[in-house]
């Protein structure tokens, strides 16, 4: 009996909250934020394949390239080239143009070319050019701060031009070869 | 025989007590009795909003960023095509709408390391009974790993009594002074803190932006892709992100207005 009676108030108590919750009028306002990032990447277009690279006329498939593309991460897809030229010989020369597909939503600057010779070899002559808009720049005589910011989804051109102009003997079954690893940042870095 | 006369007797009697029920005067009077009931209602307005460079990254003194120079049109690399003081986040046209006077929402694109965007609004109380703000319910919708790489901001905040009329007796400052946030829930703590220890009456306005707008990080309920904690190069992380939060303000009636 006594428990009829306690579960009885407890009913009335618990009626009596609801109807205090109840009471209170309440009104609601939203603010809704979204902010969609840009975007910066730059990487290599990989359609540019072996058969980009233009011999001498008389080359006769002598000479021959490769070009790879790799990833660093699944992120950045085609960040790496590796060109090849085999069995040059004194008299080829091997002209190729890679594209650099830009990407970005912001405009981009170059923080460091990343370019180095590991090796050189009598007689062979490796011209690099970097090709912004209707600018060629010397890689090999470029300061980084004069190359201009490049914007937003602006394609950039490597050149690469080989010579084998010399008869060197030294130059027989070796090998010479260069990096070139820029760093993009944002402009405004 | 005695039956019928005591029968009779009640009969006369039962008449004379009907008699004297008329013979009372009677009177009436009636109250009728009407409730209407107060209005409760909360209101978002719109005083602007904008986007930008947040480093001040001045277009026209920089010597890097010309098109016509890139383009090898502008052999000179002495002028620039562009006129606005920094690169703008691109935005579309509806870029901050306002929803019934209910709903604000604000968005942003393209937005980098080093930019963001404010926008400075209104609330008011339109009923005719007393609010007051009971909390602010946070949710993201899209990108919550995103949400602490952006810096929020709030600026000034003012409560203006009397209709919205503004003059220093009737303006009280809540928030004098900018105040920064490094992540979500404290800019949302900081905003329920500011907001919710005063009761607007009928009428009142709370105006959340600043009066100045010349500077950058100065302005209201502002949002900004950090540059400190971000990493310019490598942090793939912010780049082509969609980051999508809502607050939701909880105004209930108050019924002491004394503040």
């Amino acid at each position: 009996m006594k428990k009829s009676r306690f579960l009885a108030l407890m009913l009335v108590a618990a009626v009596m909250l609801m109807g205090a919750g109840y009471a209170y009028w309440t009104d609601n306002l939203y603010v809704t934020t979204t902010v969609n990032t840009g975007e910066l990447d730059l990487y290599f277009d990989n359609t540019v394949t072996e058969s980009a690279i233009s011999w001498n006329d008389d080359n006769n498939d002598v000479a021959y390239g490769t070009i790879t593309y790799e990833e660093i991460t699944a992120d950045e897809p085609n960040s790496t080239a590796t060109v090849t030229f085999n069995n040059i010989y004194p008299g080829a020369t091997a002209d190729l143009t890679l594209d650099i597909i830009n990407d970005s939503t912001i405009p981009v600057r170059f923080e460091s070319l990343g370019f180095t010779n590991n090796t050189t070899l009598s007689g062979i002559t490796i011209t690099k050019e970097l090709i912004i808009g209707e600018v060629t720049y010397d890689l090999d005589n470029l300061d980084v701060s004069s190359i201009p910011n490049i914007p937003a989804g602006s394609d950039l051109q490597l050149k690469i031009y080989v010579s084998f102009a010399g008869a060197s003997i030294d130059s027989e079954d070796s090998t010479t070869s260069f990096t070139f690893n820029p760093q993009f940042t944002q402009f405004n870095k | 025989m005695k039956n019928s006369k005591l029968v009779s007797l009640v009969l006369i009697f039962s008449i004379i007590l009907m008699g004297v029920g008329y013979a009372y005067w009677n009177d009436s009077l009636s109250l009728t009795s009407e409730v209407s009931t107060g209005n409760f209602e909360v209101r978002l307005g719109i005083c602007q909003s904008s986007y930008g460079d947040y480093d001040n990254y001045p277009i026209n003194s920089d010597p890097h960023y010309d098109t016509d120079y890139v383009n090898g049109t502008d052999d000179s690399n002495g002028t620039h095509s562009y006129n606005g003081d920094y690169i703008p986040v691109d935005h579309s046209s509806d870029d901050i709408l306002l929803i019934a006077n209910k709903e604000i929402i604000f968005q942003l694109s393209n937005v980098y390391p080093g930019s963001g965007g404010w926008f400075n609004f209104f609330i008011s109380n339109e009923g005719t009974i007393p609010a007051k703000l009971k909390n602010i319910n946070k949710s993201v919708n899209l990108g919550s790993h995103l949400e602490n790489s952006f810096i929020y901001k709030i600026g000034n905040i003012r409560l203006i009594r009397n209709n919205g009329t503004e003059s220093s007796s009737n303006t009280i400052t809540l928030s004098p002074d900018p105040k920064v946030y490094y992540t979500l829930d404290s800019f949302v703590a900081g905003l329920e803190d500011i907001l919710d220890d005063y009761v607007l009456l009928p009428g009142d306005i709370v105006q959340v932006n600043n009066s100045s707008q010349a500077t950058s990080i100065s302005k209201m309920f502002d949002i900004y892709l950090d540059t400190n904690t971000t990493d310019y190069i490598n942090n793939y992380e912010t780049e082509n992100q969609n980051f999508e939060f809502e607050l939701d303000f909880v105004f209930t009636q108050w019924n002491d207005n004394g503040q």
